[in-house]
This record gives C-alpha cells, structure tokens and sequence, in this order.
C-alpha cells in the first residue's frame, strides 16, 4: 500500500484521529498489535451518520464536529474519591478508571483467590497473560463497527476480569468510569471479562460524569466470555451521567449451560448508544437483556440488541423499557437471529414506552431472522399515555397527580429494576427511580 | 351532608344523567336501584370527579362545600370514597405503600400527623381483620390478579381505612358469595354512625336484608323517579322496573 492510497482512502471524519495514531506507542503486545488494523478499518468506515441504517435516529456525526481527537488518560490528578459514587452501601471489589485509565488509589480489591484477576488491562497486557492474549479484540467487531475500530486503536486501559474455573466470586465487582469536567474529545475505553467453567461473577459497571455541563464523549467496547457452565450477571448503570455522552459496544459470547444477565439502567445522559451483541455458541444456555430509561430534557437513549442463537435449546429474553418526558427521544432496536440448527429456541422481546410529553418520541424496531421451524419466538411493541383509569383510582384515594403519575411510573419502570438479583443494589436503584421521577 | 340539585351530566357529549336531585344527611343510609345504563355508576364517578364526565349544570354541595370546583384528590381527602365497580388492577404498585401514601395524605389534609411505618402496618392489620381479607393480598399490587370477589372486598378494606364521611358503593355486592356479602355488609354496619352517610349501589335487595336502608331511590334515564322506604326494594324484587318505566314513560 502506498502512502497516496492510504490518504485517499482516509474517511473526512476519521481524519483527525489518523494524524494523531503516529503519536500513540504500538507495542508487541496483544493490545499494541490490533491498533495498527482497527485504524486502518475505522478509516474506512469514518463516523456513521443517519443515512447509515443502524444510526438512523441517533444523529452521532453531528458530536464530531469539533472534537474529532482522542484525549483517553487525560487530566488524571483531578479526582477526588468524595465526588464519585462508590456504591458504599455494598460490600464489593472496587476498580477505578479515569477518563480511560486505571485509578490505582480509587481502587480497592477484596476478593483474593488463586489464579483471579480483578485488575486492570494495561498491566496485563504488559505481561501478556494468556487470558488476555487469547481473547483480547476476539469479539469486537471491527470491520463493521467504526467506533469499536477506533477503540481497538486509540484504548489504553479498562478493566481486565479473569476468573478460573470454579471461582464463585465471593462479592461483586463494582467498575466505576469518571468522566471529567470541561474536556472536549473521545476517551476510548475498554474492558475484557473472561469467565471460565462453572464460575460465577456479578459486575457492576457504573458511568460518571463529574460536573453538570457537556464534557467528553466516552466510547466504550467491553468483550465478554462465559464459559460453560458460567453465570455472569453484567450491570451498566448510567444513572450519574449528567449531561454525558457515551457510546458503548458490548460483545458476548456464552458457552453451554451458561447465564448470562445484562441489565442497563438510564436514568440520566445527553446522548447514549448501547450496543449489545451476544453470540449463543453452547447449548442450554440463558441471555437476558434488561433494559430502563428514563429522561427528560432532549435526552436521547438508543439501545440496539443483537442476540444470536446459534445452537439448540437455549432462550433469550430482552425487556426494554423507556419513560420519556419533556423532548426526549428513546430508540430500541432488538434484532433475533435463530440458526437453522438452533431448534428449540425460545426468544422473546418486548418493548413498552410510556410517553410523558407530547414531543417526546420513541422509535422502535424489531428483527427477527429465524431459519429454524421449531423456535418460539415473540415480540411486542407498545407506547402509550398514562393510564387514566389507574391515575383515576389513585386520585379518588387522596393522592394527587403528581404523586399518583411517579407511582405509576415507578411501577412501569420498576419491572425492569425488579429483575436486578442483587437486592441493596436493585433497591438503591428504585430510590434514584424515585428521586427522578419527583425531581 | 351531601345535596345534590338538578344534576346534568354527560360523556362524549351523550347526557347521562338528566337532573339528578337528592339530600342525605348525617347517620344516613340511601340505596340507589335502577336498570343497566341508567346512569347510577355515572353519578357515582361524577361525585368522585371523574374528569372525562363533563357536568353542563346543576350544583353538589358536600358540607357546605361545592364538590364540583375539587379535585378528585380534594375530595376524597375531604371524607368522599367511592367503592368502585370495576376496580382498576395497577401492576408493580404495592397494595401496602399504595395506601400507606392514601391514608398519610387523608390525615395530613385533617391535620393529623403521618403514621409511621409500625402504626400504619397495626392499623392495617386491624382493618384487615375487620373485612377478613387475606393478608397475603397486601403484599401483592393493587388489585392485581385479585379475584372479583377480592377486588370488591378490597375496596372495603380502604374505605375502612380512610374512614369517609361519605361513601358511595357502587354495586359492590355483585360478585360477593353470600359470605363475603356478610362480610362487606358486616363491615359497612360497623362503619356507620351519626356522622357519616352512604349511598348504596345495587341490583339486589339481598344486600338491603344486610344494610338496611333509610331511603331506596329508583333511578331511570338519569334522574330518580321514585322514592320509597326499605320496602320499595322488596317491591322492585317482585315487579321488575316496568310498571316504573311506564309510569315515567306516561308522564312525559
Ligand atoms: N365513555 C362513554 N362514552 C359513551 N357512553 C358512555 C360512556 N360511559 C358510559 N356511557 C353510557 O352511559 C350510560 C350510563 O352508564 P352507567 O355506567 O352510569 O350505568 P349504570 O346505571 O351504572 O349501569 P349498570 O347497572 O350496568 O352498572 C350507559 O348507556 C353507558 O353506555
Ligand atoms: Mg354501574
């Protein structure tokens, strides 16, 4: 290839971050050598605007505008621990990460067991572990997903989770990602969870963004591997994002008789984009995607599931809920791919909005591509108001509207919540609902 | 307590009720009869404030106050209840923090303070007791997956936790196996004194053997059209509404 012929092939958008890819130090390591290809995939794609398919309602181009640069480990000293969430109310393995890089000091590990990792990449990419070597960039998709590219190659750091076979992780992980104020760019961060046979882990990924005005976007990709017989239950929880804007690809692939639970909670954030993707390989298995938003202001939140089954007997199950006020906007897009061979599937989705304003809106967008004949399957769309006989019932009993709609809609959105096992955690979530919904 | 004079009322723009009058005072006991459609669950929502029944004239005066300019949250925290005839199931809300909120906004609205959590769950159980509802049902959502028997025998239980000055019982008999009508009835009776009044809704006059009325009312084509004592009610269970009908149908 020649030097005129990369230039040309450069996409607009991408071009900002190629000049700044000579800068970066590419290793001999498992992270360092994948740089080198997702740049030169992520300048073939560009930034998708809405003429691209998958993007058509969340308008990501129009945030590059001016901030087309990679700014991942910037400004690191100017954490305090008093002004995150560290979820004390749990007892919980604590890992840090500012904008994109590891905060040893915020961090604090409890559960110890042989051959475990509770860590971080950038030191385990250093050593090359071969957990990381083997799955590392295996699941992301680079070739299709241009900000998945640009992670593989800008990323410096994320959380870095390894547990052997057997290992029940006696307390949950809890992985916090701050965001600071005032910044202006992408912070590229990553993650790698790689379960082994019969273990069992909880994780609990918390977003936060310091300050209430507009400050980097974060562009996440998070690889996850469950083992045969592994259970991984997987929070996202975006309930401190303030005005943030985050951009999350998730990648999953389950062994047989695996579970594996996803649970992503909104009740804050500008402009969000969660993509899911999991990969069904073994049989027997569960994946269950759980999803709430709740906004107001011209917030936007656009979930995309992709649930591939594979192989036969497993079952899938996607809930997303959304309660929009004011000008927001909630996307779902939940697409289910049935193999031939995967017979005996049971897939379900379900989608309900409740809008709480005239100009909000929801989109929603099912697929399914089923080539097995013996697989049940549903979906089911709805939005709607309120309900009047029930806003009537609670009036009649001395409650007013305004309290008698946030019971409403807690309830509405608490279904989702109530399936979050973990109970401080699913009860301190009903609490932030609550405060929310009586903001 | 309550006066109600020349109520016109109507949905969709189809008049409902069509000057609909009546007095109850203090210690009182009114039955409504009258056949399907008349207008006798209509009165019953319009009283609680239904914002979808649009009243075109007339005047509701409930201790002085008119009815009409509150809210239905006013309202029932001014000692109004109406015991529904299809209640309504809302799922994910709590039948125990549901009322826990209801009861704390009726006392606070009186003046008194808020129960707390022990004082509310005593008071609970003792009502519970009172209309011998299941104590499982509490833990459970409003209503939800109730059977109708439970539902009607659910709406007893909060109105013996509000205890209104004014209940309206929109045919909370129907559906009742003879047990929980003795039940509901029983509950009603130990409710009652001088203080307060309810207008009773039903298609049997079983229910009036139980709760006996001071007054049964007839009401056709939205308005009443024939008072009586408690044995008008033993006269519709044996005549039917025509010779009713008629005598309506002929003076117009
Ligand atoms: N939303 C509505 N739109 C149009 N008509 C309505 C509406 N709601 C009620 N009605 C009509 O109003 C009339 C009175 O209804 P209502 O429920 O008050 O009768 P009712 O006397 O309680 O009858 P029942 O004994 O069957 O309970 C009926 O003809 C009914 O169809
Ligand atoms: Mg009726």
């Amino acid at each position: 290839m020649t030097t005129t012929e990369t230039q040309n092939a450069v996409h607009p958008s991408a071009q900002g971050f190629s000049a700044q890819f000579g800068k970066l130090a590419v290793t001999n390591t498992p992270m360092g050598v994948a740089r080198k290809p997702a740049l030169e995939a992520f300048e073939q794609l560009g930034i998708p605007t809405t003429r691209h398919e998958d993007w058509k309602y969340t308008n990501v181009a129009a945030q590059f505008k001016n901030e087309a640069q990679d700014i991942t480990g910037t400004d690191q000293e100017a954490v305090d621990a008093s002004e995150l969430n560290l979820f004390p109310f749990l007892k919980a393995n604590r890992l840090v990460f500012v904008n994109g890089l590891f905060a040893h000091a915020l961090s604090d590990v409890i559960d110890e067991v042989e051959g475990l990792i509770i860590g971080n990449l950038a030191k385990y990419n250093e050593q090359s572990h071969l957990a990381l070597r083997e799955n590392y960039n295996h699941l992301a998709n680079n070739t299709k997903e241009a900000f998945t590219a640009l992670n593989t190659a800008f990323s410096k750091d994320g959380a870095f989770i390894y547990v052997p076979a057997k290992v029940e992780v006696a307390h949950p992980i809890i992985v916090v990602h701050v965001t600071t104020d005032g910044l202006a760019g992408v912070i590229n961060s990553r993650g790698l969870v790689v379960t082994g046979r019969s273990s069992r882990v909880e994780i609990i990924e918390s977003h936060q963004y310091l300050g209430s005005d507009e400050t980097a976007l974060t562009n996440q990709v998070l690889e996850i591997v469950v083992g045969d017989n592994a259970a991984v239950n997987y929070h996202k929880l975006m309930t401190d994002l303030n005005l943030g804007r985050h951009i999350g690809n998730l990648c999953i692939k389950q062994g047989a008789d695996s579970r594996f639970n996803t649970y992503v909670i909104n009740l804050a954030g500008q402009l969000v984009r969660n993509n899911m993707v999991v990969a069904i390989d073994g049989k027997n298995s569960e994946a269950g995607f759980y999803g709430l938003y709740s906004l107001h202001g011209s917030a936007q939140v656009d979930n995309h599931v992709t649930v591939n089954h594979n192989v036969p007997n497993c079952e899938s199950h996607q809930l997303f809920k959304g309660l929009l006020d004011e000008k927001s906007t909630g996307v779902f897009n939940g697409r289910i791919y049935v193999k031939q061979d995967a017979q005996k599937t049971n897939a379900f989705q379900s989608n309900k909005t409740i809008l709480l304003s005239e100009n909000a809106n929801t989109y929603t967008k099912p697929q399914l591509e089923i080539f097995a004949d013996d697989v049940k399957c549903s979906h089911g769309a709805t939005t709607g108001q309120i309900d009047k006989n029930m806003l009537f019932y609670l009036r009649a009993r001395g409650l007013d509207e305004a309290q008698s709609k946030a019971m409403l809609n807690q309830a509405f959105a608490a279904d989702v919540i109530s399936k979050i096992t973990n109970e401080p955690l699913q009860e301190w979530l009903l609490e932030q609902l609550n405060l929310q919904l009586n903001r | 307590m309550l006066s109600i004079k020349d109520l016109h009322a109507s949905i969709n723009g189809k008049e409902i009720l069509k000057g609909f009058g009546l007095e109850v005072k203090p210690g009182e006991v009114h039955a409504i009869m009258g056949p399907n459609g008349t207008g006798k669950s209509t009165l019953a929502n319009v009283l609680a404030g239904r914002e979808e029944y649009e009243v075109t004239s007339g005047e509701v005066t409930f201790q002085g106050k008119d009815l009409l300019d509150m809210s239905p949250e006013e309202r029932a925290r001014e000692g109004v209840f109406l015991a529904f005839q299809y209640p309504v199931e809302i799922p994910g809300v709590s039948m125990a923090n549901f009322m826990k909120v209801s009861i704390n906004e009726v006392r606070k609205h009186k003046g008194l303070e808020p129960l707390d959590a022990v004082e509310f769950l005593k008071v609970m159980k003792e009502k519970m007791r009172f209309v011998e509802i299941d104590e499982k049902l509490m833990r459970r959502a409003v209503n939800e997956g109730f059977s109708g028997g439970e539902k009607k025998r659910n709406e007893i239980f909060q109105m013996a936790m509000l205890e209104p000055t004014l209940a309206v019982l929109d045919e909370t008999d129907s559906g009742l196996d003879i047990d929980a009508l003795r039940i509901v009835a029983n509950g009603v009776n130990k409710l009652k004194n001088d203080g307060n009044a309810f207008i009773v809704i039903t298609h049997y006059q079983r229910l009036l053997d139980y709760i006996v009325p001071d007054f049964v009312h007839v009401m056709y084509n939205g308005r009443i059209v024939k008072s009586g004592g408690k044995e008008l009610a033993l006269e519709l269970e044996a005549k039917g509404y025509d010779w009713i009908k008629q005598e309506v149908d002929a003076t117009v």
